[in-house]
């Protein structure tokens, strides 16, 4: 489907399961009257990280070990269709995800959108594309919530 | 000696890692700065911008849909 093939094996053999059990929320997204045909798909799920992590460039100093860690809401997989890729409809499958982050974090408050890029080429799109800043070590990266909200007012004006 | 054993326990117990008020606390505060340095994405207004307009285009083929029934 997408081209990578641990996500298209993970899409066959577990999404269903993942999302039953709660472990991810599995949104697939198609044409309006054909459910079957499936332009892409995303998998989001609420993690635990490291806050010493997040922010290259800005200094943190936690005062004891258990101040480390903060809510995040990960993206696990994001996928589009090979023949799609490039065009608007990957582009809407990541503002929807942008527009849920800024308001499920709002209301239950979730800092950040964090993701780990699977190639240099995914790392580019998403922080020239989805405006996501690099972890301080690692391949990592993440979308603060004030981004996501301000992305929101501005694309709704 | 109980709440001295307590306390020892508060501060030298490995606890598993969870978020904690401090931290979250703190990636808001990085998060709020990064968002001063960088701004807004334009590329990203634009992918919300077109998922806003798909919903509303969703919901009003379903509208329609809905009417003719």
């Amino acid at each position: 489907m997408c081209g990578l093939s641990e996500i298209e094996k993970w899409f066959r053999k577990s999404a269903l399961v993942d999302h039953l059990r709660q472990k991810h929320i599995v949104t697939c997204a198609t044409y309006e009257g054909a459910p079957d045909d499936i332009v892409g798909l995303y998998a989001l799920s609420t993690v635990v990280e490291d806050t010493a992590k997040l922010g290259s460039g800005i200094s943190y100093f936690p005062f004891f070990g258990d101040s480390r860690y903060c809510p995040a809401l990960q993206i696990v997989y994001m996928a589009i269709r090979r023949d799609l890729q490039g065009s608007d409809q990957g582009t809407i499958v990541l503002g929807e995800i942008v527009k849920r982050f800024a308001t499920i974090g709002e209301q239950i408050g979730i800092p950040a959108l964090i993701l780990t890029p699977s190639n240099p080429d995914a790392a580019r799109f998403y922080k020239e594309r989805g405006g996501f800043a690099p972890y301080k070590k690692g391949a990592g990266m993440f979308l603060p919530l004030q981004s996501a909200i301000a992305t929101l007012e501005a694309a709704a004006l | 000696m109980a709440l001295s054993d307590y306390m020892l326990w508060k501060l030298f117990a490995n606890k598993p890692a969870g978020p904690s008020v401090n931290g979250t606390m703190a990636a808001f505060a990085i998060g709020e700065r990064v968002f001063q340095r960088d701004g807004v994405n334009p590329h990203m207004v634009r992918a919300v911008k077109l998922s806003i307009e798909n919903d509303r285009k969703i919901a009003a083929k379903r509208a329609i849909a809905n009417h003719r029934v």
